[in-house]
């Protein structure tokens, strides 16, 4: 028998709030995140996002870390992973032997874009603080060494499905012996990077989004962290702990189709959906609730659709994508969605697709009001750049 | 069970794609950092494909169809790659455009190559692989990570899974990382190295007996931490018969004389950052170096530092630190 997974904590931040209250509260009432951004430093000024409105140094001052340049995807991240730690309960003799997976796309990003600029100005720069931050795996480290973790650290990059990447990955660990816990899950800052990036594809909503409408025109970007602490069945008694939720599957699966498209068919998101259910032996009957990828691009709520409707036949369960709520926080957005997941299953609810008006042909509309419903299985989709494919399933504990 | 590297290739800044020509005519360079050498693309990767690449996929993908030709695998159980920086000329170029555009309007070309999994998801693609597909990024581990990974999905029943670890060099970044001063004395470098990871042995396999990561050890705990890691693989110190090394210029680095100082005076010591430069995964190549010795038992002269081998090689340890954060142990044997 494989052994178990849990959920014993969880912690978020994003354009939402800092925190599980703030997030549940705003989820509950329908209020949205997005806004125009005010602490980027951007040009395009009327481009709506979802953007945490505390600056870094602000954010710095609540992990302790004022005085330092340090990079806001590592900042959001040290709180996130805070609060997972002390929802959890661990102790400073289980964070010793903790590992941390971290899912991110652009890293310090956001730092090391405006010391470039003084680069190619000729200007004066200091490069170490401007540019040490600017990898991947540095956010892993600077978590790691403000908890305390000596186990396996891992950073994980596979653009929009980094953080379902990590809890997959969590799993696997937990389930091969390697780790009995594990804090796992992601984060990114806004950037003019990734901003203009998504705007080069033209694939940005100049208003806010509407995932899953017919008329959608593009996703918002956002930002934010989310750790899960996940947790072995003998580490979870060994030390009292309780379990909030259980993580049953995980699939991780290529579309082989483009850089950046999804399939038309969405094979890559079929595949991930059908492996995860594979793993957990849940029947597709059984899941209660999607939480799509549901980005709002013509492309990818098109094809994630006939991939649901591939899976799931006539009985489509209820679905919503949460990102009209959040934007899409790409590295985070698994691990956001994940704790959002679970506070579907703790309070028996699921939360609305917001801006949604007119239905596409090929699916049934999503949820569009805060619906209380037995919300015994979740299926968490996360779909990125490279034709990276994730689904993660979670079930109810009680 | 066991893990094996049934297939291997490199593109380094030496002569080591060409198996034929391996470390054979040593290559000096008056370059700031080392430059690899890239092969004729025309006979690994389809012409009309290479024109979009960037340099560091077609590293990534001439290195990765060649282990996969190699090993004969069409379609392996996982595709994992390890970089440290990814795409970062595609990064700089587009943030350039970024930059001097003042957020203008812009072409997406660089942003869609930039992402620091389309090395793999260009293999997936290229071999419509619909497999797991993962990429990790994660300072001096990215290789680690990978190469764990990909031993885990071993253990996990997968039969071959193709392994990378790949970073590229740019001019702007050699002058960033120069002024943090990240290679130390070593020069900078970069390169491709594939590997075919299976649960079977072939002929010519080399058995990778156990990795070991750890950050953050002192020079006083990093033999404890080698001798424990030899005890759990069932070897003796005596059993060791040759040390792949990443001293690059630090000959006086104090963890790489620890651990020689576990070892006879004569044990040949290798020195492959000597090859490779220092990057985030200068330590895959060593994998490679570490298989082509024991495969074709023979210490390649121009990276050897000190010692001699006299009896044949079974068993090469291998042990690299990026700054002396991220620390690898791993035993290759045959």
């Amino acid at each position: 028998m494989q052994p178990k997974v849990y959920v014993s904590g969880y912690g978020i931040v994003s354009s939402l709030g800092i925190g599980a209250d703030s997030n549940f509260t705003a989820l509950r009432s329908s209020e949205s995140g997005i806004s125009n951004p005010s602490l980027l430093g951007t040009i395009h000024q009327d481009m709506p996002v979802g953007e945490l409105k505390v600056s870094n140094a602000e954010l710095a001052e609540l992990v302790g870390l004022q005085g330092l340049i340090t990079s806001r995807t590592t900042l959001l991240a040290i709180l996130a992973a805070q609060e997972a730690v002390e929802t959890a309960g661990l102790t400073p003799k289980i964070l010793d032997n903790t590992a941390l997976i971290n899912g991110t796309s652009v890293g310090g990003m956001d730092i090391s874009e405006w010391a470039y600029q003084d680069v190619l100005r000729e200007k004066e720069v200091d490069y170490i603080p401007s540019f040490q931050g600017h990898d991947c795996g540095y956010s892993t480290m600077k978590v790691a060494n403000k908890l305390g973790l000596k186990g396996i650290l891992q950073t994980i990059s596979t653009a929009c499905s980094s953080s379902a990447n990590a809890i997959m990955n969590a799993g696997r660990v937990i389930k091969s012996g390697m780790a009995d816990c594990v804090i796992a899950g992601g984060t990114d800052a806004l950037s003019l990077f990734t901003l203009n990036g998504f705007n080069s594809l033209k694939i940005l909503d100049q208003a806010y989004c509407k995932p899953f409408d017919e008329e959608r025109q593009g996703l918002n970007l956002g930002e934010g962290a989310a750790f899960l602490v996940l947790e072995s069945e003998q580490s979870l008694n060994k030390r009292k702990g309780t379990a909030l939720a259980e993580l049953v599957g995980y699939g991780n699966a290529n579309d082989t189709y483009h850089q950046t498209a999804s399939s038309p068919e969405g094979k890559g998101a079929l595949m991930a959906m059908k492996k995860a259910l594979s793993i957990s032996g849940v029947p597709p009957e059984k899941i209660d609730y999607i939480n799509a990828h549901g980005t709002g691009t013509a492309n990818n709520d098109l094809s994630e659709s006939r991939a649901i409707k591939e899976v799931f036949g006539a009985e489509v369960p209820s679905y919503s994508s949460t990102k009209a709520y959040t934007g899409h926080t790409l590295g985070a957005a698994g691990a956001i969605e994940a704790v959002f997941s679970i506070l579907a299953i703790q309070h028996q609810m699921i939360f609305p697709n917001l801006n949604f008006s007119r239905s596409m042909e090929v699916i049934k509309s999503p949820v569009t009001s805060l619906t209380p419903m037995k919300v015994q299985h979740v299926l968490s989709n996360s779909f990125g750049f490279g034709g990276n494919c994730s689904s993660l399933i979670f079930a109810d504990i009680s | 069970m066991k893990v094996y590297i049934t297939a291997s290739s490199a593109i380094t800044p030496q002569n080591t794609f060409d198996s034929e020509k391996y470390l054979d005519v040593w290559q000096s360079s008056d370059l700031p950092y080392q430059l690899a050498i890239e092969p004729d693309y025309k006979s690994v990767i389809d012409p009309k494909l290479a024109r979009r690449m960037s340099r560091i996929i077609k590293m990534s993908v001439a290195t990765g169809n060649k282990v996969l030709a190699e090993a004969d695998i069409g379609q392996p159980d996982a595709i994992v790659v390890g970089t440290g920086l990814g795409c970062i000329k595609d990064t700089e170029k587009f943030l350039r455009e970024i930059i001097n555009e003042e957020e203008g309007l812009l072409s997406p070309t660089a942003f869609i190559q930039s992402t620091h999994n389309t090395i793999a998801g260009q293999l997936a693609l290229m071999l419509q692989c619909s497999e797991d597909n993962f990429t990790y990024v994660n300072r001096g581990h990215s290789f680690e990570n990978a190469l764990a990974d990909a031993m885990m999905r071993i253990y996990e029943g997968a039969d071959h899974v193709l392994l990378g670890g790949t970073d590229e060099m740019t001019s702007e970044v050699h002058n960033i990382l120069t002024h943090m001063n990240c290679g130390g004395n070593t020069l900078l470098g970069e390169g491709a190295c594939f590997f075919m990871i299976s649960n079977t042995k072939i002929d010519g396999a080399v058995c990778i007996e156990g990795l070991d990561t750890v950050n953050y050890i002192t020079t006083q705990q990093i033999t404890e931490r080698v001798k424990s890691f030899l005890r759990r693989n069932n070897v003796d110190t005596n059993e060791v018969d040759a040390l792949i090394l990443g001293i690059g210029e630090g000959l006086g680095d104090p963890y790489y004389k620890e651990i020689i100082q576990m070892f006879t005076p004569d044990i040949p010591v290798i020195n492959f950052k000597e090859v490779t430069g220092e990057y985030f995964t200068a330590s895959a190549y060593a994998f490679n170096v570490g298989s082509e010795m024991l495969r074709k038992q023979c210490i390649f002269p121009k990276i050897l530092i000190s010692g001699n081998n006299t009896s044949g090689l079974t068993k090469v340890l291998i042990y690299n630190h990026y700054q002396g954060v991220n620390h690898t142990i791993s035993l290759l044997s045959l």
